[in-house]
């Protein structure tokens, strides 16, 4: 699971930089750790978690003068998207979900979609300067999408994202 | 009308009252946990025992198979067994919190699993899962419980879109802090750390916090919350989530509204100082 070797790394680097009285962490969770889409339980699930551990590893590190930060991706150009179409394929033809994975297969496989995701190489600006900045926030919501998601979500609630969610995937 | 209701991890705490007062209300109501000695005194209030481990499949085939034999269908589950595992990150084994996610998370699902075919079937049924208020917000030394309360949240919420157009509903719902044997479970947790820790100096004030006598004025009852749980079952339109048991609110609405900074100055404030008595409150 993308969570327990991400831990176990973390705990094998926290005791160095305790004794160096410095360091930082930056996890890599996704737009999907704030907000939600149909199909994605598990893949939510994971970066959810991992929200809310950083949050707790933060506090728990920052009296070692360790700095906690997370990025927040939206839609990228990568291989993620593809890959995702492999796996929705993988499920049977007669699933009783089947109209919904391919109302998501069609939204992804758009090629309007590929055009209005943010390139890699702008996201990995971000990764530097939360790895490198003096004083880096304790997130970064980067790329297409993610920032509009996470605040329609915040700012008008579990309801509108839901129907806004409903619109964009079907 | 009466409702066929599964509830997990029903021996002790917000499950017991959950259950006893659905029963109450003349549901049929299975209470499934481990501890069948303490499901025992349900069975008087004609609440049926189901002996269960939620992170042993061959246990929830069986409950649900029983359900289904008895019953014919199954209304609600409530998806409420769980605990909390505590503890620095630093010094929690991988392999605890592997278990932490085996029961709060995986054993949930997998019970999910198996009825949302009879749901489906039905065209009707309703899963409520409980959650935390730390599903939504965040505190030190909790990371491996409040991961899986977090996971728990955005996955009820995809679960909502992928089975409302089967006719099925997912409720969260969200206790703050509540008087259970959550509380001192804890501090044994912590304290087994054995004072050694790099941690303590957090430690510390956390179980100073939890040892507090007047913490308990600050705690909902267990039957308050009961009623929030039957609510989520049974009302004809449920809310999305269910906040409910005292400071759930107030701190989710702080981290919501004030955002993460002001929360978490609120938080270091609350931790580094013994709270408040409770009268200069001015509540009871």
């Amino acid at each position: 699971m993308n969570l327990f070797g991400l831990a176990h790394l973390t705990q094998l680097v926290l005791p160095h930089m305790r004794a160096q009285g410095s360091g930082r962490i930056v996890n890599i969770s996704s737009m999907v750790g704030k907000v939600f889409v149909p199909l994605g339980g598990w893949y939510h699930a994971t970066k959810h978690a991992l929200e809310g551990w950083s949050d707790c590893l933060r506090l728990e590190t920052a009296p070692f003068g360790i700095q906690v930060v997370l990025i927040e991706p939206g839609a990228i150009e990568t291989e993620w998207g593809g890959l995702m179409g492999t796996q929705l394929r993988r499920f049977p033809d007669d699933s009783v979900y089947r109209p919904r994975i391919e109302a998501l297969r069609r939204t992804m496989e758009d090629p309007q979609a590929a055009e209005r995701r943010t390139p890699a190489t702008a996201l990995a600006k971000v990764y530097a300067k939360a790895a490198t900045t003096a004083r880096p926030r304790r997130r970064y919501a980067s790329g297409k999408l993610a920032r509009r998601w996470i605040l329609t979500r915040k700012w008008l609630g579990d309801g509108a994202f839901e129907f806004m969610i409903r619109r964009a995937i079907r | 009308m009466s409702k066929v209701v599964l509830i997990t991890g029903a021996s002790s705490g917000l499950g017991r009252e959950a259950a006893l007062l659905l029963g109450e209300q003349g549901h049929t109501v299975y209470a499934g946990a481990r501890r069948m000695d303490r499901l025992a005194e349900l069975a008087d209030h004609g609440v049926h025992a189901v002996e269960m481990d939620v992170s042993v499949g061959a246990d929830n085939e069986r409950a649900v198979d029983r359900i289904i034999e008895a019953e014919g269908r199954i209304d609600v589950l409530i998806n409420n067994a769980g605990f909390g595992l505590y503890g620095p990150i630093e010094e929690v084994p991988i392999d605890e919190a592997r278990y932490q996610f085996e029961v709060n998370l995986f054993g949930l699902a997998h019970l999910t699993q198996l009825v949302l075919p009879h749901m489906r079937a039905q065209g009707s049924g309703r899963i409520v899962n409980v959650s935390s208020m730390v599903g939504r917000v965040f505190m030190p030394l909790s990371a491996w419980y409040l991961a899986t309360k977090h996971a728990l949240e955005g996955w009820s919420d995809c679960l909502r879109l992928e089975t409302a157009p089967f006719g099925i509903q997912v409720v969260l719902i969200e206790p703050g802090s509540i008087r259970t044997e959550f509380g001192g479970l804890i501090g044994g947790q912590l304290r087994r750390l054995g004072g050694a820790s790099a941690y303590q100096a957090q430690i510390d004030p956390f179980l100073r916090m939890l040892d507090d006598p007047d913490a308990g004025f600050r705690q909902t009852e267990a039957r308050a919350l009961a009623k929030v749980y039957a609510t989520a079952a049974t009302a004809r339109r449920p809310r999305r989530r269910y906040v409910a048991g005292k400071q759930g609110r107030s701190t989710i609405l702080t981290r919501r509204w004030l955002g993460d900074a002001v929360y978490e100055f609120m938080l270091r404030h609350a931790f580094r100082r013994p709270m408040p008595p409770r009268t200069r409150r001015g509540t009871g």
